[in-house]
């Protein structure tokens, strides 16, 4: 564990959390282990996620910006900061929360439809089809793919193409223990990954479609 | 007597399924077992070559389909070692001059003679894929490190385990320890970790394999090569003992980077 910053990617942005007050040798730190790694985080999104301990003011706003925008990274979010810090990013015209599912609205029948459970891999070429929301224990391998018109969960990993909702309900969710999908669609919206980025270890994820496309964030549990 | 027949099958082509056949098959004759070499190739046959056997074959495969010969005097002899003996593909035909049943009953035959029967697969998911597969109690599926021959191997074994087929074991081939350590390769965790079956081996990147193969001397008979020795160790698994792998990876930088973060 690093003393002045961890950095963590996910799928919704590059994640900054500062463990110290010391901002010059936190961003030494970062711009450290992002010429390190290179190509690997090109073109995603950063939230820093500080503490109401943390201190920042506009000069090290601005040169974290900076920072990150030297390796093609777009500084998106800074969260958990306290009142004055909050007031302070908004102004920059940053968000200070990340965006939250929507809370479900859909009738009692719907959300209690069946679900399928299958417990098997699906391999390069299979397919598997629900008409209702179905839970797959196992993992959908690359050239896999598992469609439901309800909702997906997979315990395990989706590496393959993902469709929910596919029948055209805009509030089915894919959930999975971790996402790094070629593909995921939910009812008529598609996103890919971004080419040349490499499977990373991940956290269970939910996906669901805000504001006309697919957010992806962690997903602890609940009836998100 | 009834041996057990494996076969080697890969989905794509030129992973190394004809190398392997060759050097498992010389590895099980060198522990003492009676080997019988298939060439289910047909039309493509270079097992022989492979073993240095070209230049002795009379009779073929397709000789012992239509009769005109017995399997037994259809079998070559290898010079390395007198208790391995070669069934050679035929060169003019092609895949559809046998049947699943056909190969079926000759494997069969071939088991009732010796202790391991091995099956060199043609590429491809069909025709000759299905007949190479059929009779099999072991499928040794070959794969290189990289990302299509690995989705090939992943869609066969989906075949496979949806036909309710033999067990399926994987050989990771070509592995390159340097390029892995440089994080462009695949490792060998992430290639198991995906297929999900059992692993039997992984043979490294040698340039002398490619010498052997020109030479008709397979690499499993030099006991220097690295890759000899991978093959005589997954010949050994085969008769039910226990090796250890030999290392030959170290994690990348990001797999160090990731470990460091956690
Ligand atoms: N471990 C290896 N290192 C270097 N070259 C290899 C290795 N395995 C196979 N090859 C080479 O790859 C080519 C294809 O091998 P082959 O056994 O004919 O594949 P297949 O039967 O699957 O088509 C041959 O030229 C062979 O020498
Ligand atoms: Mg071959």
């Amino acid at each position: 564990m690093n003393q002045f910053i961890v950095i963590k990617g996910t799928p919704q942005g590059l994640r900054l959390q500062p463990r110290s007050n010391n901002w010059e040798q936190v961003l030494n730190t970062l711009q450290h282990s992002l010429q390190e790694a290179g190509d690997f985080f090109r073109g995603g999104r950063v939230i820093l996620e500080l503490s109401p301990q943390h201190s920042l003011n506009e000069v090290t706003l601005a040169t974290l910006r900076e920072l990150v925008e030297k390796y093609e990274l777009t500084l998106w979010a800074v969260t958990g900061g306290n009142l004055k810090v909050q007031r302070l990013v908004r102004q920059q015209g940053l968000r200070t929360k990340l965006p939250q599912p929507p809370v479900p609205r859909r009738d009692a029948a719907a959300k209690e439809a069946n679900a399928q459970l299958v417990e098997r891999t699906l391999r390069s070429g299979q397919r598997l089809q629900a008409t209702q929301h179905v839970i797959l224990v196992g993992d959908v391998n690359p050239g896999g793919e598992i469609v439901a018109n309800g909702n997906i969960i997979v315990w395990g990993r989706v590496l393959g193409t993902a469709h929910a909702g596919a029948t055209g309900d805009r509030f089915a969710t894919i959930r999975a223990l971790e996402l790094n999908p070629a593909q995921l669609r939910i009812a008529g919206l598609i996103t890919r990954s971004p080419e040349g980025t490499k499977p990373r270890p991940s956290e269970p994820e939910i996906a669901y479609i805000q504001e006309n496309s697919i957010v992806v964030e962690p997903w602890s549990g609940g009836g998100k | 007597m009834s041996g057990k027949i494996i076969t080697i099958s890969s989905g794509k082509g030129g992973v190394g399924k004809s190398t392997t056949t060759a050097n498992l098959g010389i590895a099980l004759a060198l522990l003492g077992k009676s080997v019988i070499c298939i060439d289910a190739d047909i039309g493509l046959r270079n097992l022989d070559v492979m073993l240095g056997l070209e230049n002795r074959i009379v009779y073929d495969i397709i000789n012992v389909v239509t009769k005109q010969c017995s399997l037994r005097k259809a079998l070559v002899r290898d010079k390395h070692c007198s208790n391995l003996a070669l069934l050679p593909a035929a060169q003019i035909c092609d895949k559809s001059a046998i049947s699943e049943d056909e190969m079926e009953r000759i494997a069969r035959e071939a088991a009732e003679q010796a202790d391991f029967v091995f099956i060199d697969s043609p590429a491809g998911i069909e025709h000759g894929f299905r007949y190479a597969v059929k009779p099999a109690d072991l499928v040794l599926l070959v794969t290189n490190p990289e990302v299509p021959a690995v989705r090939d191997a992943d869609r066969v074994i989906g075949l496979l385990e949806a036909a309710g087929r033999a067990p399926v074991q994987l050989i990771i081939n070509r592995l390159n320890p340097e390029l892995v350590r440089r994080d462009v390769m695949l490792d060998a965790d992430s290639i198991v970790n995906l297929l999900a079956i059992k692993l039997v081996g992984i043979v490294p990147e040698d340039p002398a394999i490619l010498i052997a193969g020109n030479r008709g001397q397979p690499v499993v008979l030099d006991k220097q090569s690295l890759a000899g020795k991978s093959f005589r160790n997954i010949g050994r698994r085969l008769t039910g003992e226990e090796i250890p792998f030999m290392s030959l990876q170290a994690p990348s930088w990001l797999q160090r980077i990731f470990r460091f973060q956690r």
